[in-house]
């Protein structure tokens, strides 16, 4: 989950010289922690779903083991318990949530804007909301990754400075704001954290009557604010006077508060909240929990955990710090559910934890489990599901299927029955490699899809980038030499340089997900390419190295109460040049009646201490895309903090902008008095370059 | 082009080459705001707006043919960083730095006083 910034040094490459080499792992982007209560809160919620009969018990002293993959967990007779031609709800104007649909699709209907005419986009406003900071203050740095939303006539931005404005959509004009007073410390993350707002609105609303309408805002310090989304004032009725103390339900492990940065998803009139940590720093960390509560009355509905309960106490994080999605019609709410901590060694919980980086399906009303499914098991390789999944009803062979569709920071796209968690194409477990380190556990197996393709070839690093190894006189080839590696799934070890990490917790797709054209089928996807290594060290050697130094420091993480602390650096030489060949990053569309690629290409520019790099190149990337029903792709994500975009069925580039800062979210796409605006933020993030901003960008076609 | 005329439009290119560096330094969504390769760029346009400064003082004839060759290695450093960044109005300027090069090229008339 968090990993945090280890995937910073990626990019590294171009990131500017405030980049370490040596990476913070990937720290939770997104949302605190809590263990769920054991006793219903408030209304009495089950505790549900918890899978307690999944947690066999294991000896963990023993010498390291192999274990088999759990079978998906599943429940029920889904096939019975749905119409089974419910399909995805088609999209509406607006953007009312952070992936424009609870499905996870980044969808609009609209088609003013065509490959025909994109090139006459021109900006309709822009704004500055002056929540930024670049860390050289009292401040830490922002990171701001918001999707702005569209809804009841007004375009709402939470920032990471824990404000919410309410816009007019086609002014920019500021029309309310409301300060939670939150504390500016990051308590969980390297930097303040925002990821926008959610939205929820009364089905029969009462006239009236105040917060009919709410905007949801989530803070660092695990507060979840009710807002009335027309006049800005907090909604009295929900949990205390507008607030809920999530951080409550933080009762095991309670190191750090339930950081809220991600916005909760909204189902019906559940409100459902995930949280993000900090899983590199500690073993014993708050256990993974997803909590339902009233969109009304904050009343706690449901509560899911993720870890067994006997083995919580020992370990923890396996959370959702991500965006989650949703099948409204069926009453299902999927979770992308992290890694267990810590990150890169398991020796604390060699156990099953069969939701661990895994699509879990939920009951959107009780809160238990549907179905599940473990992408990695038994994950030392912090490879948290780090997106939502994307719902899409496709047709294979003649058959009309309700899919989902998982990305993975693995580079694989798992597809499956979102009624069932069945394939659509096989995945096959295969063999992996195990490792050597005393007491660790190793799967025998894990998941392979075999359509779509991999994202990109894990099964080899990519070749040394004879450019950056000749200008640091072979250190790139040295390095690796020196690394271990034998496939994706290699063993974090002590030996050498560490085990090469391709890909890694930096992630081939990242939190923007994949976005999906129901009309044509077709998936698009921004991926990256980066090459990462793991060294563990002893306890000892690794306080010698780092004679007390803090966590956070130089790449190092100490992983306390494991008998192992740990690097994480980018394969980077001397001058910060990435030793892999480019690509860097990619932009790429999927036909999902088969699977088969249509386009890839480069995508964007890397760009270090202000140099841009050739576009055949490319950029990683961080963010995702936006697609319409105009035949077009908007996305920003790149280092080069420009916002582009490209005709869906081609892959050309037919527009761009140039922003503040990375735009490192999905943009929105929404119709407003009659015509069609794209909004992106440019946040910035410190994983790409060190870059922040503040700046909310609008284009529309000339009036 | 008269020696004197060519090292004089040298050194204003120069100039707006620098101007350009600072402006894509301190000006925002030029791209390149707040990181160094603006600023060294600039550097490097002082360094040419100088050394066609010396040229013009310059007396002997190896202290012209060696700034002459820094200056046309200036030029193209420069010029590359200009190209690198996107920074197309200070490439601009390069060129004509590059043409009024080229006009310095034919020598004084005649010895300097």
């Amino acid at each position: 989950m968090n990993k945090l910034l280890r995937t910073s040094a990626v990019l590294a490459l171009l990131a500017g010289p405030g980049l370490a080499q040596g990476t913070a792992p990937d720290p939770q982007d997104g949302a605190p922690q809590q263990d769920a209560p054991a006793v219903a809160p408030q209304t009495g919620p089950a505790d549900t779903g918890a899978p307690a009969e999944a947690a066999p018990e294991t000896d963990t002293n023993a010498e390291p083991q192999s274990a088999a993959p759990a079978e998906p967990e599943q429940t029920a007779e889904p096939q019975a318990r749905f119409p089974s031609d419910a399909r995805v709800p088609a999209s509406g104007p607006d953007w009312p949530s952070f992936h424009g649909q609870v499905s996870g699709a980044k969808y609009s209907p609209l088609d003013q804007i065509t490959p025909d005419n994109v090139g006459g986009l021109e900006l309709a406003w822009r704004a500055e909301t002056g929540d930024v900071s670049d860390g050289s203050g009292d401040l830490p740095a922002t990171v701001w990754s918001a999707t702005p939303i569209y809804a009841n006539g007004l375009l709402y931005i939470g920032t990471p400075f824990y404000r919410v404005i309410a816009y007019d959509p086609a002014t920019g004009d500021e029309v309310w704001s409301f300060d939670t007073q939150s504390t500016l410390e990051a308590l969980t993350q390297p930097a303040l954290k925002n990821r926008g707002v959610a939205y929820w609105e009364a089905s029969e609303p009462v006239e009236g009557e105040a917060c009919q309408k709410i905007v949801y805002l989530g803070t660092m310090d695990a507060q979840l604010f009710a807002i009335d989304a027309d006049s800005g004032e907090p909604c009295a009725d929900f949990a205390d006077g507008g607030v809920l103390d999530v951080n409550q339900w933080n009762t095991i492990n309670d190191r750090w508060p339930l950081s809220l940065l991600q916005p909760p998803t909204i189902v019906g009139d559940h409100v459902i909240i995930g949280w993000a940590g900090n899983d590199w720093d500690w073993a014993e960390a708050p256990p993974g929990s997803v909590f339902s509560v009233n969109a009304q009355s904050g009343e706690l509905e449901w509560t899911f955990d993720t870890i067994p309960e006997d083995i919580r106490e020992r370990t923890g994080t396996a959370n959702v710090w991500t965006a989650m999605s949703a099948d409204e019609e069926r009453g299902i709410v999927y979770l992308p559910v992290a890694s267990p901590s810590p990150n890169y060694w398991g020796g604390n919980r060699t156990e099953d934890i069969p939701y661990a980086t895994s699509t879990t399906a939920l009951d959107v009303d009780t809160g238990e489990v549907i179905w599940s499914r473990q992408w990695v098991h038994h994950d030392i390789w912090d490879y948290d599901i780090n997106a939502a999944p994307t719902l899409m009803d496709i047709t294979v062979d003649g058959e009309d299927i309700p899919a989902l569709m998982q990305p993975t920071k693995m580079g694989f796209l798992f597809v499956v029955n979102r009624e069932t968690g069945e394939d659509i194409w096989p995945i096959e477990e295969r063999p992996v490699p195990a490792g050597d380190i005393p007491g660790e556990r190793y799967a025998e197996t894990q998941p392979f899809p075999t359509v779509p393709a991999p994202l990109l070839d894990q099964s080899a690093l990519p070749d040394v980038w004879k450019l950056a190894d000749i200008a640091s006189f072979g250190e790139c080839s040295a390095l690796w030499e020196d690394m271990i590696y034998d496939g994706m799934y290699t063993a974090p070890t002590t030996e050498g340089a560490g085990a090469g990490a391709y890909p890694n917790s930096a992630g081939v797709v990242q939190w923007g997900g994949v976005g999906f054209d129901p009309e044509n089928q077709i998936a698009v996807v921004n991926l990256s390419h980066v090459v990462q290594h793991i060294k563990l060290y002893e306890r000892d050697r690794y306080d010698a190295i780092q004679g007390g130094a803090g966590p956070g420091e130089s790449g190092f993480h100490p992983q306390t109460g494991a008998p192992y602390g740990m690097s994480l650096e980018s394969a980077m030489n001397r001058w910060g040049m990435p030793c892999w060949e480019p690509p860097f990053g990619e932009l790429m569309a999927i036909d999902m009646t088969t699977g088969e690629t249509v386009w890839r290409k480069p995508f964007g520019m890397s760009q270090r201490y202000g140099f841009y790099m050739p576009e055949s190149w490319g950029s990683p990337t961080i963010g995702g895309p936006a697609i319409t029903a105009g035949g077009l792709v908007f996305i920003g994500a790149t280092m080069d903090g420009m916002v582009r975009a490209y005709d869906l069925q081609t892959g050309e580039e037919l527009w761009s902008d140039l922003t503040e800062a990375p735009s490192v979210s999905n943009p929105a796409v929404y119709e407003h008095e009659g015509a069609q605006y794209v909004a992106f933020v440019s946040g910035g993030n410190s994983i790409l370059k060190p870059s922040v901003g503040d700046m909310v960008s609008v284009y529309r076609l000339p009036e | 082009m008269p020696y004197r005329f060519s090292l004089t439009v040298l050194m204003v290119a120069s100039l707006v080459a620098v101007g350009c560096g600072l402006y894509a330094y301190y000006a925002p969504l030029t791209g390149v705001t707040g990181v160094w390769g603006p600023l060294a760029a600039a550097f490097g346009a002082l360094c040419l707006l100088i050394g066609a400064a010396l040229l013009l003082r310059a007396g002997a004839r190896g202290a012209r043919v060696v700034l002459l060759v820094l200056l046309a290695v200036g030029i193209v450093l420069t010029g590359f960083a200009a190209w690198l960044m996107h920074q197309w109005v200070m490439l601009a300027a390069l060129g004509i730095c590059a043409i009024a090069w080229v006009g310095a090229l034919s020598g004084p008339k005649g010895d300097p006083a």
